[in-house]
């Protein structure tokens, strides 16, 4: 556990200026929308423009997991990690759990952030549009898409993860190598996932509309009051995923070769 | 030149044959990298309490050595035994690997490398790293990337010999270093040096300043072995130190 911890804090320390940079980013975009707010600019077109750094930031977490991999090599501490007596699975998890961390504190920031910069208009449209709907319901609900978002990031990650190591075992053609394995492995996940879906499927689908109190939105915002999520296809690509991390792990700590 | 088979390989000779221990035992080692024979059939076995000098110019295979043992280069044929072992997670918390190069995070200070290290190694020996930070007049404050070349190869020495490593591997620690840092590193090898449960193996071409040091010397040469054997015995044999030796091999 000790040297886990070590091994985070070594990660998070590289974490901590994309973390500052982007949390940053995402105050100064909020302020400049209010600003538009205030001039006229319609409400849905500020609310859609708000969420544009969430778009992005699913591939600025791919790019982050190759650039926190590519920094070991360039900057030859990949050394002092092979050389520690650790399995594979502690350098790789500590990484994830780095990125997850500073995915959390962005978001974090972009959501409290929101919060306080647009909570006047936000209070309002609450009352106007969403009768009967508590801000509280929101939160909470953000909050589950939020663990919900951690797993999708997480397993980009992990493809990212598995490409970078399996390009530095084969050794050549290192873009070429990671964007295939990038490619096999969505198809392992998605094979993999629809060959085990009837062995799950004996498993009850997750009732999102409960989860999520979907009952409390109004009719005209909602087409259907059951919202079913199949677990059965999902556990087979979960399944995948965790191969996925454990192969990648097996790999740096068995075959990787410093330079 | 000289013949290999002519001279009495360490640890299979007579001399306290009967008590040795070998630490390290290779068979066969060979590495390419592409068509380049970095190491070839490269055999020997290092008995427990001795420092071995790894000989030759730059491009005769002796990082590469250092770095199979140590794990981080897997080699194509042979066989590494560290204990019996082959090298592993296992045989990484019994040795120590010191490389050529800065291996250590540019943002650390010298007191959160050493917590670094720390958390890893069973074997890690806080008194001595202090012991060790104070004689090579490292401030355990400054980050990584403010020290000079020769302050991190000080550095990287401590974090080699603060441990209770039974084999212990440096990458050239002198190469590109300045003369003061040379003879502290020299100086510090020796005064940790106890002899007892622990092994060492140098690369180096700077002998002159080492050669007082070994108790074993094995000459490489584009990958194989040119000669090895004692180092007070081929003083003996052949009427001069080490370093001529040396000069005479690579002439």
């Amino acid at each position: 556990m000790k040297a886990f911890g070590r091994l985070l804090w070594k990660d998070l320390e590289l974490s901590r200026l994309p973390m500052l940079i982007n949390g940053v980013a995402a105050i100064l975009w909020q302020l400049f929308l209010r600003t538009r707010l205030q001039q006229g600019w319609p409400a849905e077109a500020v609310a859609a423009l708000l969420f544009l750094p969430m778009a992005f930031l699913p591939l600025w977490f791919v790019w982050q997991t190759y650039q926190s991999l590519r920094t070991e090599w360039r900057e030859d501490t990949i050394y002092t990690l092979l050389a520690l007596p650790v399995p594979g699975w502690k350098i790789t998890l500590s990484k994830l759990t780095a990125l997850l961390i500073e995915y959390t504190v962005v978001v974090g920031i972009w959501a409290l952030g929101g919060l306080v910069i647009y909570w006047s208009p936000l209070s309002t449209l609450v009352a106007e549009l969403f009768q009967g709907i508590t801000l509280s319901w929101f939160i909470r609900n953000g909050f589950l898409l939020y663990l919900m978002s951690l797993g999708v990031f997480a397993s980009f990650i992990i493809y990212m993860q598995v490409a970078y190591i399996t390009a530095k075992v084969v050794g050549r053609f290192h873009g070429l190598v990671l964007l295939w394995v990038l490619l096999l492995q969505g198809w392992v996940v998605d094979t993999v996932g629809t060959v085990l879906q009837p062995v799950f499927a004996w498993l009850p689908s997750i009732p999102l509309h409960r989860l999520f109190n979907l009952d409390q939105v109004p009719r005209a915002f909602m087409d259907s009051s059951q919202v079913l999520w199949d677990l059965s296809g999902s556990i087979g690509s979960w399944l995948a995923f965790a191969g996925l991390f454990f192969l990648g792990a097996w790999l740096l700590e068995n075959f990787v070769e410093v330079n | 030149m000289f013949d290999r088979s002519s001279q009495t390989l360490p640890g299979t000779g007579e001399r306290g044959m009967a008590s040795k221990r070998y630490v390290l035992e290779i068979d066969g080692l060979s590495k390419r990298y592409g068509r380049v024979e970095a190491l070839d059939d490269v055999s020997l076995q290092l008995p427990m309490g001795e420092i071995w000098g790894v000989l030759g110019p730059n491009g005769s295979g002796k990082s590469t050595l250092l770095k199979c043992i140590a794990g981080l280069v897997k080699p194509d044929e042979g066989s590494i035994r560290i204990n019996g072992l082959s090298p592993s997670r296992a045989t990484k918390s019994v040795v120590a690997f010191v490389p050529e190069i800065n291996t250590m995070y540019r943002w650390m200070t010298v007191a959160e490398v050493m917590s670094f290290a720390a958390a890893f190694y069973q074997d890690w020996s806080k008194e001595r790293a202090q012991e060790l930070m104070e004689f090579m007049r490292l401030e355990p404050g400054k980050k990584v990337g403010s020290l000079s070349k020769g302050m991190r190869a000080r550095l990287r020495l401590i974090l080699g010999m603060a441990r209770d490593a039974q084999l212990v591997l440096l990458d050239e620690p002198l190469s590109g270093i300045d003369p003061a840092s040379r003879d502290r590193i020299v100086e510090g090898i020796a005064r940790q040096f106890d002899g007892e449960g622990r092994s060492i193996v140098l690369s180096t071409h700077a002998v002159d300043e080492t050669e007082r040091l070994f108790d074993t010397v094995m000459f490489l040469r584009d990958g194989h072995i040119e000669l090895i054997g004692n180092a007070e015995e081929l003083r003996i044999q052949r009427g001069k130190s080490i370093n001529d030796l040396f000069k005479e091999v690579y002439a």
